[in-house]
């Protein structure tokens, strides 16, 4: 699990705002970036970066909600914080559907938007944990055989050593190897972390 | 008789001949002449005949009056005869007196052996050149009619005494000098005389005699007719005494006894009546000296003729010109009393005129008093006539707009002219009661015998002012509509430049919580602050024109600035509705003269017109913005990228109430055309097939101020 910098990404229109609330969140210690449209942002922004955005939601060209879609569609999932002149209530609706984090109005106060801007980190970095584990399991995964693959899924049944090898056809003895080659491979040491480690993976359906 | 006017063809018959004229037809036009020539040759005749017989008559009258044995007339009237008809017959019938002059000329000397015919017809070719010269003379000096002034009657005088007399008789006494006549010197005088006195007397009598014959008889008044036989009677009586008398030694004082009667018709009757009383006077005393009776009688026939000659010439001369005095003063009176009776006419027109007008009138004197006031002027300031009359008019107004009328009235008559007074969207009328009430008031010069006046016409405006306090009320409140659709844009104009101020301090405060605060930046941010509050007030500023219900405020102004800040209003509603506003503005500065707000609120209702015409568009939204300077004008264009109006549309668009939205009122348009027209501009709306809707307006180009600019060259020349 590698530890980057989060980047708070902002994207408005109107130059004098985006370069307050982007000063703002330098001020506040935040790594800012800003960006005068959707387009701007998706040309440079790189998707795997850790960090948020901060979106006008009325912009010439596309669109905040427009960029949301988009980017949901990429399967990029930096939290987003909608910013509106006016309390567009319907707009709001759709965007905390589509999984915004906050929608705030401007004048935006201080520590609405810190508070918000501080969530949608933490929000990110839970997620980007959750998923650098699944990376790491998922790769220890490909690294079993197909024989262990299919021993590691009776064995997360619950099925006995005897068992298997008379479902398999195969020695006792040889269900043992295998079984300590799995455990090596996926890096645990009890049945129970095996049994965990399927279920992150999602084996149980299987 | 010598007139003219018979001759001219009636009216019927003019008209008929205009129209065989234009018909071609000539034949019944040459009748018609020859029949008029023939009545001619008819009327000339019957002038030759009739002088030559009047001419004979007298003639041989006067030959009864002769004193033997030389054959001496007192006064000759053959002679007037010839005057009168010369005096009043147009040159061109001259030469009809001329012939008959010859005729009876010969025929009252036939068969006299003293006088031959060729001396008689000699004769009367000297008279009538004489009388030709005198009635030169006259229609030289005189004025208009003869004997009708004191002039004319001078001019007359001289004519008939000295001019005709002198001509007429020199050559007839040359030719008895050449003769060998041994009497010529008596009798030159007395000829001469006689000459003069039938020429003074008689012309004027005869004169009217043949005006009247020839405008035909009027009617006389009763009484006249009355006085006039009974002055005839008095005299005949007083003379008949007076010259039947025989000769007393020294009493010729009784022949001044007819002078009282002579008097009383020259100064009644006038000329004429002078001339027959005095003709009366010279035949009696002429008949009773020939016969040997009254005053006259006592010398020699010689004496008698000269003594009566200078009797007749002493009371003729001053009669006939205080005659002629007296008519002149009839004349003059009647004159002065008509032109009084036309000015009381006027007057009592233009009082009829003044009151039964709906408006209120005033006359005002150059000390500012009132010197006249109709009946509106007491209904609508409920003061009675006598309360105004002679009071200052500034009465009429209230007391804080007293000086405006009086500064008025004084330019007024510096310099009179049709004017108005003071301002008219502020001037009010003060009531009797102490109310006030708009009102208008305009100023005419009217010349009056007491001077100059100021006639005032007073015209209430309250329903005119309600009216266009109502129309106001309907602009602003229709402005207001418009701004309302996108109030929500509006605040988003005013909350981007206050969110990043908001955003800018507290950046700047957190800081200026470091240990070593980078102020470099803090001072970058405190500009930006300001630039941005500068932005929200700009915004406020444009707006608030618009929202407020102002007066009007015309001043030259440039159409291209007026786009420009009503794109700027519009720009976040634009973005909203996901439309671009493109600019296409002239490079020559676009001056007209106008109301600013007025103006922004034509492009504003135009515009927002143009976005819903674009609600249902796909494609691209477009509002192009553009001016154009054409021929004196400025043309603004607004086109949008819509569907475009079908054709039998465009000419309702502007009507009231004519709307094609659902929720419109129809107004918008409406009060465009208003207000455009108000300006002295036009509006129209455009549909070319497949390129939106062109909405336009034109309005005149204000003449760029040629002086001031010269002025300012001359300044900064000086400067240098």
């Amino acid at each position: 699990m590698t530890e980057t910098i989060p980047v708070v990404h902002v994207i408005d229109d109107d130059d004098s705002v985006r370069k307050a609330v982007t000063r703002l969140l330098k001020a506040a210690g935040y790594e800012a970036q800003d960006y005068a449209n959707a387009g701007d942002f998706l040309l440079a922004a790189p998707t795997a970066a850790s960090g948020c955005l901060v979106l006008d939601v009325r912009m010439p060209g596309p669109s905040g909600l427009e960029l949301q879609a988009a980017l949901k569609r990429q399967g990029n999932c930096l939290p987003i914080i909608f910013l509106s002149g006016h309390g567009d209530i319907p707009m709001s609706v759709q965007a905390i559907k589509a999984g915004a984090v906050d929608f705030l109005t401007k004048p935006v106060q201080r520590q609405a938007l810190l508070a918000a801007v501080s969530h949608a980190l933490e929000i990110n970095r839970a997620t980007s944990a959750e998923r650098a584990r699944s990376e790491f399991l998922q790769s220890c995964y490909q690294a079993l055989t197909e024989r262990e693959r299919e021993i590691f899924r009776m064995v997360v049944q619950g099925r006995l050593n005897k068992q298997i090898a008379s479902a398999l056809g195969i020695a006792e003895r040889t269900v043992k190897a295998h079984r300590a080659q799995v455990m090596e491979k996926m890096q645990v040491t009890t049945l129970a972390d095996l049994v965990r480690v399927a279920g992150e993976l999602g084996l149980e359906a299987a | 008789m010598a007139d003219e006017k018979t001759v001219k063809p009636e009216g019927s018959h003019g008209h008929q001949r205009l129209g065989h004229q234009r018909l071609g037809h000539q034949r019944l036009g040459h009748q018609r002449l020859g029949h008029q020539r023939l009545h001619q040759a008819f009327r000339a005749a019957l002038a030759i005949a009739g002088f030559a017989l009047a001419f004979f008559l007298l003639q041989r009258l006067t030959f009864l009056l002769r004193f033997p044995p030389y054959e001496r007339t007192t006064f000759w009237v053959p002679g007037a005869l010839t005057f009168s008809i010369l005096l009043i017959a147009p040159l061109k019938n001259w030469w009809w007196y001329y012939v008959g002059l010859c005729l009876a000329g010969y025929a009252a000397y036939y068969g006299d052996q003293q006088i031959p015919a060729s001396i008689a017809l000699l004769s009367a070719q000297f008279h009538f050149l004489a009388v030709a010269a005198g009635v030169f003379f006259i229609r030289r000096f005189a004025d208009g009619i003869p004997f009708a002034t004191v002039g004319s009657m001078l001019a007359f005088v001289l004519a008939a005494v000295f001019i005709v007399p002198f001509a007429t008789s020199v050559p007839a006494d040359l030719i008895r000098l050449y003769q060998g006549n041994p009497h010529v010197w008596p009798t030159a005088i007395r000829s001469f005389l006689s000459i003069a006195l039938g020429m003074l007397i008689a012309t004027p009598a005869l004169t009217t005699l043949l005006v009247q014959f020839r405008n035909g008889w009027q009617s006389t008044n009763r009484t006249k007719v009355l006085e006039a036989l009974a002055l005839s009677a008095a005299l005949l009586v007083i003379s008949f005494w007076v010259f039947t008398k025989p000769a007393e030694g020294n009493a010729p004082s009784l022949i001044y006894a007819p002078m009282p009667f002579l008097l009383w018709a020259a100064l009644r009757f006038e000329v004429s009546g002078a001339s027959w009383a005095l003709l009366v006077i010279a035949y009696l005393s002429t008949w009773n000296a020939i016969n040997g009776r009254g005053p006259f009688s006592a010398e020699t026939p010689d004496e008698h003729v000269l003594q009566l000659q200078v009797f007749l010439l002493a009371v003729s001369l001053p009669l006939l010109l205080v005659a002629a005095g007296a008519g002149e003063r009839r004349r003059a009176y009647s004159r002065l009393l008509e032109e009084m009776q036309e000015r009381r006419r006027t007057e009592e027109r233009f009082r009829l005129v003044v009151e039964s007008t709906p408006n209120a009138m005033l006359m005002i004197n150059r000390s500012g008093e009132i010197v006249l006031a109709n009946q509106q002027t007491e209904r609508l300031f409920g003061y009675r006539q006598e309360e105004l009359l002679g009071q200052p008019f500034e009465r009429i107004f209230p007391e804080r707009l007293r000086p405006e009328p009086a500064k008025s009235l004084r330019e007024f008559f510096a310099a009179p002219a049709l004017r108005g007074i003071g301002n008219e969207e502020e001037l009010c009328g003060l009531r009797k009661n102490g109310s006030e009430f708009p009102l208008e008031i305009g100023l005419t010069p009217i010349e009056s015998p007491g001077g100059l006046l100021a006639f005032a016409v007073v015209t209430d405006n309250t329903e005119k002012r309600r009216a266009e306090e109502a129309r106001r009320e309907l602009v602003h409140a229709s402005r207001l509509a418009v701004l309302s659709e996108f109030t929500a844009s509006i605040a988003h104009e005013i909350n981007q430049p206050l969110g990043a101020i908001l955003s800018n301090a507290d950046a700047a405060e957190l800081l200026l919580e470091n240990a070593s605060p980078p102020l470099d930046e803090v001072r970058r941010i405190l500009a930006d602050i300001r630039s941005d509050d500068l932005r929200a007030s700009e915004v406020i500023r444009k707006l608030r024109g618009l929202l407020r219900r102002g007066e009007v405020e015309r001043q030259p102004l440039d159409l291209n600035g007026v786009v420009r800040d009503v794109s700027i209003i519009l720009r976040a509603e634009a973005q909203r509705r996901g439309v671009e506003i493109i600019l296409k503005l002239s490079a020559n500065p676009c001056i007209v003269w106008g109301d600013r707000v007025h103006l922004q609120q034509v492009l504003l209702n135009l515009i927002v017109n143009g976005f819903e015409a674009m609600a249902e568009t796909r494609g691209d939204r477009r509002v192009t913005l553009s001016t154009e300077l054409s021929g004196g004008e400025v043309i603004v264009r607004v086109s949008d990228s819509g569907a475009g109006i079908p054709a039998e549309r465009l000419p309702k668009l502007f009507d009231r109430f004519f709307s094609t939205k659902r929720e419109g009122m129809g107004m918008g348009l409406a009060i465009s055309r208003s207000l455009v027209e108000e300006h002295g501009g036009r509006i129209w709306a455009e549909s070319p097939s497949g390129s939106g809707a062109h909405f336009c307006f034109a309005l005149p180009l204000e003449p760029p101020a040629a002086e001031t600019q010269s002025d300012l060259l001359n300044s900064v020349e000086s400067l240098r």
